[in-house]
């Protein structure tokens, strides 16, 4: 036990040459992403880690890292995970920042316990195994956050792509682009039927233009969607319907019954337009040019 | 490679078969149909097989969905159906 205190207060002791040999390591130019981070950021991250690692081990020797002494450790690592995984680092490259103290950490220790291979046997165990459980925890923490940036980023293309536009009075548009699947036909019908109420739509055009395939599950959400526009009394029109789309429909038996289909928006538009008794015709002066 | 030549009138367009159809031709048809549906932004399409001798099942069906392909996109068709008539009537 008395034993272990020294290794500690000498590895405090030591820490200036300890952590310039590990930053030696770490400017290393074949693995430095000077492209990502300046060295002198890195060092400065190394450094704070250094000191919280020490501080942890002095107050817990275990290393169980589930204990509260270990918690500043722990959210530090979290808080660097998250912006190496912003920034664009790797796992490998994100686990090595901690994997990398092993070197300098079992050379210098090596070293100071020359004397006592049972002794040092013990010691390298220990503090391997408290560096892979630190690498480990850095790879979960950085998984952990891609998947919160993954997460983050569908809910706001969920609610970015379905914007409903209004073409003229009462006519709505809802170009749709990427997969229909349950989750965003819901949204694109609540924000369909708020806006037809919004500006008391009688005529409404999906445009699915960008979906890259219709199949009977999707064609089961558009028409939803036109029953329940049609039950607030607007007049649905598909359009944006591309010859391929159309083939496949027809070869699954799909059919979107009477409901009035448009092959472009263009048309969509023309036909809403009349609808609602307007009717687009070209200005005298242009037709003379 | 053979090819059904497909005429542009006004906003309709005009399909004759005039040589045998076969299933690949008939395939490449609904591609090249449909297409030209969308480019043209046909109204109608009328599809004249008076000189077809022999409608298959397959060719039946491709033009039933040919047809069906047109409304999705638009634009009706209609059938010359000349030679179709009388084998009915042979039928009954």
């Amino acid at each position: 036990m008395e034993k272990k205190s020294t290794l500690i207060e000498a590895l405090r002791s030591h820490g200036k040459e300890l952590l310039q040999e590990w930053q030696r390591e770490q400017l290393n130019p074949a693995l430095l992403r000077s492209d990502l981070i300046s060295p002198d950021e890195l060092k400065q991250q190394m450094e704070n880690y250094y000191e919280h690692l020490l501080e942890a081990l002095e107050k817990d020797r275990e290393g169980e890292l589930s204990r509260e002494t270990w918690k500043p450790v722990r959210s530090f690592l979290a808080d660097l995970c998250r912006s190496r995984a912003k920034q664009g680092f790797t796992p490998t490259e994100t686990a090595l920042f901690v994997l990398s103290l092993k070197r300098p950490i079992f050379r210098w220790l090596q070293d100071f316990l020359k004397n006592d291979p049972e002794h040092l046997g013990k010691e390298l165990w220990n503090i391997n195994a408290l560096l892979d459980k630190l690498g480990l925890l850095t790879t979960e923490t950085y998984i952990k956050s891609k998947e919160e940036i993954i997460r983050r980023q569908q809910e706001e293309m969920l609610e970015l792509s379905t914007p409903v536009v209004k073409i003229w009075e009462q006519i709505v548009a809802v170009p749709l682009i990427g997969t229909l699947d349950s989750a965003r036909t819901q949204t694109v019908m609540e924000n369909l039927l708020q806006e037809i109420v919004n500006v008391s739509a009688t005529v409404a055009i999906i445009d699915i233009n960008g979906v890259p395939t219709v199949d009977t599950l999707v064609a089961q959400h558009l028409i939803k969607t036109v029953s329940a526009a049609r039950l607030m009394g607007t007049e649905c029109i598909i359009s944006g319907i591309r010859p391929q789309i159309a083939q496949t429909m027809i070869h699954l038996g799909v059919s979107f019954q009477d409901i009035t289909t448009k092959a472009t928006l263009a048309e969509a538009i023309k036909y809403g337009l009349s609808r609602v008794g307007y009717r687009i015709s070209r200005i005298e002066s242009s037709k003379q040019q | 490679m053979e090819r059904i030549p497909i005429l542009k009138l006004g906003n309709f367009l005009l399909v004759s078969i005039q040589v045998d159809m076969h299933d690949q031709l008939a395939l490449n048809l609904q591609d090249e149909l449909t297409a030209r549906i969308v480019q043209d932004n046909a109204k109608g399409v009328l599809i004249d097989i008076s000189a077809l001798e022999v409608v298959d099942s397959f060719i039946g069906r491709m033009l039933a969905n040919i047809a069906s392909m047109a409304r999705i996109l638009d634009a009706e068709t209609v059938g010359d159906r000349n030679l179709e008539q009388p084998r009915c009537e042979k039928h009954r």
